[in-house]
């Protein structure tokens, strides 16, 4: 885990404080306004899909949107 | 990692290194998921941890050796991470040792892979113990940001947390759809199992 100075491992608190948003407490990044993050994704229909064929073909023909996520320090406005 | 550290934390030792292997340790997953893998009995795509290790092992290890080729350093993180799976994290979180045969053989040959990885990228520089002690750091680093990419892939990022009790990443990852709710990146596991006689101790 990250060390805080002095060498003392921390456990670190994640959630979701507000829609597309994760914050991290204690908060290890020397980004003190938070960061954005981009994450290709596919959004299927939450279904049943016959075969791994069928559901290749969802796949493959949905296309990947970027998701961005941002990543914050606790108590972030 | 660049953007790791401030009054609070240290900045993490061979930032370039970690910065690779957080950026590509997972690269050997394309390979899987642009098919994507079918889940029978879920009947749709399937998650990461519904795929059969043994259907993982090539293609993951295939991503590894990408990560060796860009930087030695960055691919003895990235054989530590690998090989840590299958023994819990290396002591980070809880729980017991996978048995599968194929993760025996990649904790065996990865941890080989490292130890002259890391031969090399030490170069009779300093100490070597605090080279290993810096190294071992950086694992733990590129755990946390696992875990926090995990939690950017699987958390209902739609809906806010409520404030209340939390529940550890390791704990939570196997589901395919996940409550709201709180997440922590363990420090240590909450127990360390002891040794059993005549298991050899671990490379570097």
């Amino acid at each position: 885990m990250p060390l805080t100075r002095g060498g003392v491992r921390v456990e670190l608190r994640l959630w979701v404080s507000e829609p597309e948003q994760i914050v991290i407490d204690p908060y290890p990044f020397d980004e003190p306004a938070g960061f954005e993050v981009a994450v290709p994704a596919r959004g299927l229909e939450d279904r049943s899909y016959g075969s791994a064929q069928e559901a290749a073909a969802a796949f493959h023909g949905t296309p990947a949107n970027m998701m961005r996520v941002r990543v914050a320090p606790p108590g972030d406005p | 990692m660049r953007a790791l550290g401030n009054d609070r934390f240290e900045v993490p030792a061979a930032p370039d290194a970690l910065q690779v292997a957080a950026t590509h340790h997972d690269d050997g997953w394309a390979e899987l998921d642009d098919r994507p893998v079918f889940a029978a009995a879920a009947q749709g795509p399937a998650h990461f941890l519904e795929i059969p290790l043994d259907e993982t092992v090539g293609p993951y290890g295939r991503g590894v050796d990408k990560v060796y080729e860009l930087d030695p350093l960055a691919g003895a993180l990235v054989s530590t991470h690998w090989s840590g799976l299958y023994r819990t994290r290396w002591g980070l979180q809880g729980g017991e040792p996978v048995g599968h045969p194929a993760a025996a053989y990649v904790v065996a040959e990865q941890q080989q892979r490292w130890v002259q990885a890391l031969e090399q990228a030490w170069g009779l520089d300093g100490l070597r113990s605090e080279f290993k002690t810096r190294t071992w750091h950086a694992y733990e680093v590129l755990q946390a940001l696992d875990f926090l990419s995990l939690a950017i892939c699987l958390l209902d990022l739609a809906t806010p947390a409520p404030n209340g009790p939390a529940q550890t990443m390791p704990s939570t990852l196997r589901p395919v759809d996940h409550h709201v709710g709180v997440r922590t990146v363990p420090k240590r596991a909450a127990h360390t199992r002891r040794r059993a006689r005549g298991t050899p101790p671990l490379g570097v």
